[in-house]
């Protein structure tokens, strides 16, 4: 199968410390790829290296696009990442507070704008018309994750749980091959965690995209993950489906605690 | 040469004023993370307030001074606990913009309660110039250099030698994690702001005797404080002070060897070069944001 | 009532309202002047809106731009002799160019080096504008005229009108660029610069972007300002006017389009208010301790400005009368 995403020996150290040392995984179409350590593993750090955030001090990021063309991404401005089809989330949800909530859901479609500002300034009614149809899309992906109903609300107001679905919508506006999702789950209650898994189920099967995701709820990731990769201190321990993930000693050790230390 | 070595001697006594306004600038930068656009009218203020204290009270200046300092520290905190940190949820735009506010109050409090005419200021000391091997040296300047010296000295020493030091520098680099290890951030700050206000303060009193006490004697200071701190880079605490003296010494050697009127625009033309190739300034490392 | 929520039809009435000193008659010369002063401070801090409320950036030295274009403006049609057009054209583009150099500097880099730049800037501007006395005029400053148009000499009360009719189309352009994909652009880059970032915002163009309007707007300011009053000096365009700039959007309402004209007349009607009162117009510093105490107010308990006070009463009233419908039931 095609490959997606392809992320080969990536390393990346701050002040002398290893965040991330010599990982390497790929991620093939229509995937979910979950991946999971302990605290402090290195998991944030990989997904922003991948997205150009931070730049990596070694490893290769590459990226294949719908059309099929691949994409060295190192060295490639942060703002440029999303117009190949590839876009995130983060773990403490970055909400524009002062947008309402369809606002912020039609950014996710920034890059697809052809207005200028001059354009925009003067309101040339080619501008409009695609604000109009761009809105609507922005409505259809609401009523998708069933926000539709406070579309024109300020999304400043809203609880926690509305917040990670307005960041997941906002990543559906682009039409993304990879959605890279961390933590959707984070701080959400038990059925809406339930929901969240249907609907990225969902997402992943209606939309022919692949999803890496980085979740510390093991339901959520053993339910969804088509493969998982464990790592600890930046090091991959192990790849593989859930079963073989649960029934990894090492992956145990790192959760748990060596026995044999003690 | 005699001439040469005089500008840097001059140059080094603007410095020394630079340098103490600087330090203040990047004490609160590294702290609250924000830009004191106020630090140069705080210490016009305080310099009407210490004219105060020698004119009306009768203090000597050696009293006058210290006390006029003491109320810079209570004024800085309060601004700090009831303006900065009054309300929370407010953006650290939003404190800066309170800081151009704060501009706004103290230049129009001053001529309020001190009229609006200039007043003299007299020097520290009034002795005449020493001739250090044909250069002209007022032991008035002296003094503020060593004045300068002295305090930036024992700031060095608590930052890096104290507990306190500790604190600040753990604050200055992740006010979160200062604040799980038990760090009181909330006092850092406070403190910051009370120093830094003070150092304006001094600033400003060291100024007094060349300009006069006038609502506008500090704008220079300040924009040049501003501009070294640029060049020192924001990051260090080292860097401004090193700034500051580099920027007075160019400043006057500009103005006697190229020419008065141009010697500023020529400076900042200068520094604006450097930080096209050197973005963080002179001692300033690269800081990954968190994201 | 939905034609009042109308915004291109609210402007059109700020516009009426700024007309009807010159519309009314025997009102004094000097309302006219004053009601000037509102109009081209709005058009500057309208611009200053775009760059500071919805970006979220400072700068300190937009006076030193609107002298520029004042005194270029000034010497083009002056001196030079250039049509009334052309010469807005260049007075405009001229700060523009030379504050997308400057900002192409400074917004690389974190957002205080573009305050500390303009104002480093500003203040070498207004040395330049005493210094260069045959372009300035120095000291005693540089004086214009009123603008000849389509072979059409204007007259003072003309001048007016032009202004206001270019404060109101401005305000459909801000208006117009706002709620378009730019203006969201800009606001997220404000709230939150990581998220923009990953949807693909190209935050130092945007940056620039809202630096180069206000640019403009303080530019075309300027060029208001030297031909209605027909004099420039430096002692206008200080750090303190840019200073004023900030206030007034922070008073008026950031990030709203008529903020900045709520903010321009609270910043000039106030201290004409201050002279006529007994006592409190002797003593100096007043309005402007007064303007510092209102900005520091509004930025910690009223962020959303002087503008939204209608619109809060309303919604005030609305909730007492449905809390009191509820009572009855």
């Amino acid at each position: 199968m095609a490959q997606v995403l392809s992320v080969d020996h990536l390393s990346i150290s701050f002040g002398g410390l290893r965040a991330v040392d010599d990982l390497s995984f790929h991620i093939d179409r229509h995937e979910i790829y979950g991946l999971i350590g302990p605290n402090g593993a290195g998991k944030t750090t990989v997904f922003n290296c991948i997205t150009q955030f931070y730049k990596p001090d070694a490893g290769e990021i590459r990226f294949t696009d719908q059309k099929g063309k691949e994409h060295l991404l190192n060295g490639m401005p942060a703002h440029k990442i999303i117009g190949l089809g590839l876009v995130r989330t983060f773990q403490n949800t970055e909400i524009i507070r002062e947008l309402p909530i369809i606002d912020n859901v039609l950014l996710g479609a920034h890059t697809e704008f052809r207005a200028g500002t001059l354009a925009n300034m003067f309101a040339m009614p080619w501008a409009r018309k695609q604000e109009r149809e761009l809105r609507k899309k922005a409505m259809d992906v609401l009523t998708y994750v069933g926000l539709d109903k406070i579309a024109n609300e300020y999304a400043g107001a809203q609880p926690y749980g509305v917040l990670k679905l307005i960041e997941l919508g906002r990543t559906l506006m682009c039409d993304p091959s990879l959605i890279i999702l961390d933590e959707p789950a984070g701080g959400l209650n038990d059925s809406e965690t339930e929901r969240l898994t249907e609907l990225i189920r969902g997402i992943a099967r209606d939309r022919h995209c692949a999803i890496l995701l980085v979740e510390h709820d093991m339901k959520l990731v053993m339910a969804l993950c088509d493969r998982i990769c464990a790592i600890s201190f930046g090091k991959k321990l192990a790849e593989g489906t859930a079963a073989e993930i649960q029934q990894n000693p090492l992956v145990q050790d790192a959760y748990l605690g060596k026995e044999d230390d003690a | 040469m005699v001439e040469f070595f005089q500008q840097v001697v001059g140059g080094i006594e603007t410095g020394s004023m630079y340098a103490l306004a600087a330090m203040g600038l990047v004490l609160i930068y590294q702290t609250a993370k924000i830009i004191n656009f106020s630090q140069g009218t705080l210490g016009m203020f305080m310099a009407y307030v210490c004219t105060g204290l020698i004119l009306d009270l009768g203090l000597p200046m050696w009293v006058a001074v210290p006390v006029a300092m003491i109320v810079a520290m209570v004024l800085g905190g309060l601004i700090d606990r009831f303006l900065m940190n009054g309300k929370r949820n407010i953006t650290n735009l939003s404190r800066e913009m309170i800081t151009l506010a704060i501009i706004m109050i103290f230049q129009g409090l001053a001529p309020m309660l001190f009229g609006a005419n200039e007043t003299p200021f007299s020097k520290f000391i009034s002795a005449s110039a020493l001739d250090l091997g044909g250069v002209k040296v007022l032991p008035n300047s002296l003094l503020i250099i060593g004045i300068t010296c002295l305090i930036m000295a024992v700031l060095f020493f608590v930052l890096e030698k104290t507990t306190l030091g500790v604190a600040v520098r753990a604050t200055a680099s992740n006010p979160q994690v200062a604040r799980l290890q038990g760090i009181p951030v909330k006092l850092v700050t406070i403190g910051a702001w009370a120093v830094a206000t003070a150092l304006g303060c001094l600033a400003a009193v060291m100024v007094a005797p060349l300009k006069n006490v006038t609502v506008s004697m500090m704008d220079s200071i300040h924009l040049n404080s501003f501009i070294a701190s640029v060049l020192g880079g924001f990051s260090t605490f080292y860097g401004p002070v090193v700034a500051s003296f580099i920027i007075g010494i160019a400043n006057n050697l500009l103005g006697y060897y190229v020419s008065t009127k141009w010697s500023l625009p020529l400076l900042y033309a200068l520094i604006l070069l450097f930080i096209v190739l050197r973005p963080n300034g002179l001692f300033g490392k690269k800081i990954v944001k968190k994201v | 009532m939905r034609l009042i929520r109308n915004k291109y039809l609210q402007y059109l009435l700020v516009g009426v309202a700024f007309l009807l000193p010159v519309i009314i008659r025997g009102v004094p010369t000097a309302t006219v002047t004053l009601a000037a002063s509102m109009v081209y401070t709005a058009i500057a801090a309208l611009g200053i809106n775009v760059l500071l409320g919805y970006s979220g950036q400072i700068s300190l030295g937009h006076a030193a731009f609107m002298g520029l274009s004042a005194y270029l403006s000034a010497y083009l049609t002056k001196q030079m002799e250039l049509p009334f057009l052309l010469s807005v054209l260049i007075a405009v583009l001229v700060p523009m160019l030379i504050g997308l150099i400057l900002g192409a500097i400074a917004v690389r880099l974190e957002g205080f080096y573009l305050a500390i730049a303009t104002l480093g800037f500003g203040e070498i501007l207004r040395q330049l504008f005493i210094e260069m006395d045959w372009f300035t005029g120095g000291f005693s400053g540089a004086s214009a005229t009123y603008p000849k148009m389509f072979g059409h000499q204007f007259t003072k009360v003309e001048m007016y009108i032009f202004m206001v009719c270019l404060l109101v189309a401005l305000m459909m352009l801000v208006y117009n660029l706002v709620r378009s994909s730019t203006g969201r652009a800009m606001i997220a880059m404000k709230s939150s610069k990581t998220a923009a970032m990953a949807m693909g915002v190209n935050v130092f163009q945007y940056k620039l972007i809202s630096f180069a309007i206000s640019s403009v707007f303080a530019g075309l300011a300027g060029v208001c300002y030297v031909h209605f009053f027909r004099h420039v000096d430096p002692t206008v365009w200080t750090a303190a006017l840019s200073l004023n700039l900030i206030a007034i959007v922070v008073i008026g309402g950031a990030a709203t389009v008529g903020g900045a004209v709520v903010g321009a007349v609270v910043m000039h009607g106030l201290p004409e208010l201050m002279k006529g009162m007994p006592i409190v117009g002797e003593i100096p510093g007043v309005p402007l301790l007064i303007v510092g105490i209102l900005m520091v107010i509004m930025l910690i308990f009223y962020p959303r400005g002087l503008i939204h006070i209608p619109r809060d009463i309303a919604n005030f009233f609305q909730k007492r009368a449905s809390h009191a419908k509820k009572g009855e039931v």
